[in-house]
């Protein structure tokens, strides 16, 4: 019992180290990229390093444009990449599971016109709908590049 | 032949016939979308008081829709409410409420889509997701409109005047409340903001984004989430306007990002927690301004360069100036008025005989280690603060004003 108990803190170490995405507090909170106040749940994203912090953006765009143009940190230091589904405000998507759509239809907060999507026929669908091109998250760090 | 020309002359000197149609509860037109489809181009509509339930109005022909008495008209299902895709359409007088949100769609009371020469003038709108939602427009003009919105939550509500893409336009005499930004631009050129009234918007009283060669005049920006964000543009004329009481920790009376060759003239910022922060703000002209009672009244981040800051008042502020360099500076301060000068002037002329550092060591300290605010007003911070006066460390050796006005600068701001 008494080594279960000594266990406690090292349990509680390795949950404080976790690299779950963290919430986006909108309205108070400045894009890692642009310092613009995240505002619109559609669009924000986040990734969060291997030391466990995170950076907030207010879209798609500035994460992707940050990853490309930095210098502060490289892509082994980051542990995952998030996205919002923009048909489900606010609920971080790590980035293997979307798909992405550029059209002129969507209106995201720095001027791409980019969304994420975790279902791809729903991305398929509104690609028809609006016209648009659809991405992966490689395709997409190319085309910002 | 002359017979001819003066038929010819009789016939178009008529007036073009317009009917004028007349919409109210008991009429035998009840509804405005039926007015709408019975309409011919350049058609009056006539809305009496009362309350109609729409649901989408197309309208795609020139049409002037006047209320009377300020009928209400509710969203159905709080869809948008016109859709306006034609040129030469006037709305006026209509009091528009209950446009809801949708994830997918950017949904406004009024919604310009193309339509050119559009005029929304003395309407009221009540709880509209977007207000007026302008796309594709050249030399819409937007007057004397009234948006509130009670959103507490920023996700919830969207832009009072949002516009996309378009040019020449003129937004005049509006009161904003309640909204995400109050005035958005994107993509907008040539446009002239004067004279409206920007209060409680959640993120932004004002935000230009990629929109270049604007003006924006006597405009008052009160208690916003952040005054007016200028981002990513170039060529823009800020003339008179009152920066007032923006306040929070990632607040700004005005932000300044990726921005060239604007001019800053005459403003007044006041009671906010950082008069104008920038980053990457480029040949910029800081002339004949107030900054009173500001936490920072100016903070200039190192990639700010060219910028000539002049004949400004620095009134009472906790900091005037902070940067993130320490090495070197590149921007002029001159000829300004700051309240914590103690130099003298010997010879008389109005010009301070010792240059003032407006940087202190402690706001550097301060961009450092934030919580070191705690310690502000120490005895010890103010020896520091004297000692770096004398002999620069941590603030850049040349940035100061070499000619400090001694008499407050009369620039009439308030």
């Amino acid at each position: 019992m008494k080594k279960l108990i000594n266990l406690i803190p090292i349990l509680l170490l390795i949950v404080a180290c976790s690299t779950e995405p963290q919430e986006i507090e909108y309205g108070a909170e400045n894009c890692h990229f642009c310092t613009m106040t995240i505002s619109d749940d559609r669009f924000a994203s986040e990734l969060v390093l291997t030391t466990g912090k995170a950076q907030k953006y207010c879209s798609i765009e500035c994460m992707v444009r940050d990853v490309n143009r930095t210098e502060s940190f490289t892509a082994e230091d980051v542990d995952n990449y998030y996205v919002i589904d923009m048909t489900t405000p606010k609920v971080l998507v790590p980035v293997s599971e979307v798909t992405f759509l550029v059209s002129e239809k969507i209106q995201s907060p720095m001027g791409a016109n980019l969304a994420a999507f975790k279902e791809k026929s729903n991305a398929q669908q509104l690609k028809e709908e609006w016209d648009g091109v659809l991405y992966n998250w490689d395709e997409l760090k190319t085309k910002f590049n | 032949m002359i017979k001819l020309v003066y038929i010819l002359i009789i016939v178009l000197s008529f007036p073009v016939l317009a009917a004028t149609h007349i919409v109210c509860s008991d009429c035998h037109i009840g509804k405005v979308s039926k007015a709408v489809d019975m309409s011919e181009r350049g058609d009056t509509i006539i809305i009496k008081s009362g309350t109609y339930t729409e649901s989408l109005i197309e309208i795609d022909k020139p049409l002037t829709i006047i209320g009377k008495n300020l009928p209400k008209i509710k969203a159905k299902n709080g869809e948008k409410i016109f859709h306006i895709i034609a040129d030469s359409v006037t709305i006026t007088g209509l009091e528009l409420m209950e446009v809801k949100r949708s994830f997918t769609e950017d949904r406004a009371a009024i919604n310009i889509q193309g339509g050119n020469y559009i005029n929304i003038t003395d309407n009221v709108f009540t709880n509209t997701f977007f207000g007026i939602y302008i796309a594709k427009s050249t030399g819409t003009k937007i007057i004397r409109n009234r948006l509130t919105s009670k959103q507490k939550k920023e996700m919830n509500s969207a832009n009072a005047i949002h516009a996309w893409s378009s040019k020449k336009l003129t937004v005049k005499d509006n009161y904003v409340e309640g909204h995400r930004d109050g005035l958005y631009f994107e993509f907008c050129d040539n446009s002239t903001i004067d004279n409206n009234r920007s209060y409680k918007n959640l993120r932004y009283g004002l935000h230009f984004m990629f929109s270049n060669n604007n003006k924006y005049r006597h405009n008052i920006f009160e208690e916003n989430g952040a005054g007016v964000a200028v981002m990513y543009s170039h060529e823009i004329e800020m003339y008179r306007n009152k920066f007032l009481n923006n306040w929070g920790q990632a607040s700004y009376g005005l932000l300044l990002k990726e921005i060239k060759d604007s001019k800053i003239h005459y403003n007044l910022f006041k009671g906010n927690t950082k008069g104008i922060y920038g980053e990457s703000a480029i040949r910029i002209n800081i002339f004949n301004n107030d900054f009173v009672q500001n936490g920072w009244a100016m903070q200039m981040m190192g990639s700010s360069e060219k910028d000539t800051i002049s004949y400004n008042n620095f009134l009472q502020n906790t900091f005037n100036v902070s940067t993130n360099q320490n090495a070197r500076n590149y921007n002029v301060y001159e000829k300004n008025y700051w309240s914590d000068y103690n130099g003298y002037d010997l010879d008389k002329d109005g010009i301070g005989d010792v240059p003032h550092r407006p940087v202190k060591f402690f706001s550097q300290v301060l961009g450092y280690t934030p919580e070191a605010i705690i310690l502000l007003r120490s005895f010890f911070i103010e020896l520091l603060n004297f000692i770096e006066n004398i002999v620069p460390v941590l603030t850049p050796e040349n940035l100061k004003d070499l000619q400090p006005m001694v008499k407050q600068l009369d620039n009439d701001t308030v």
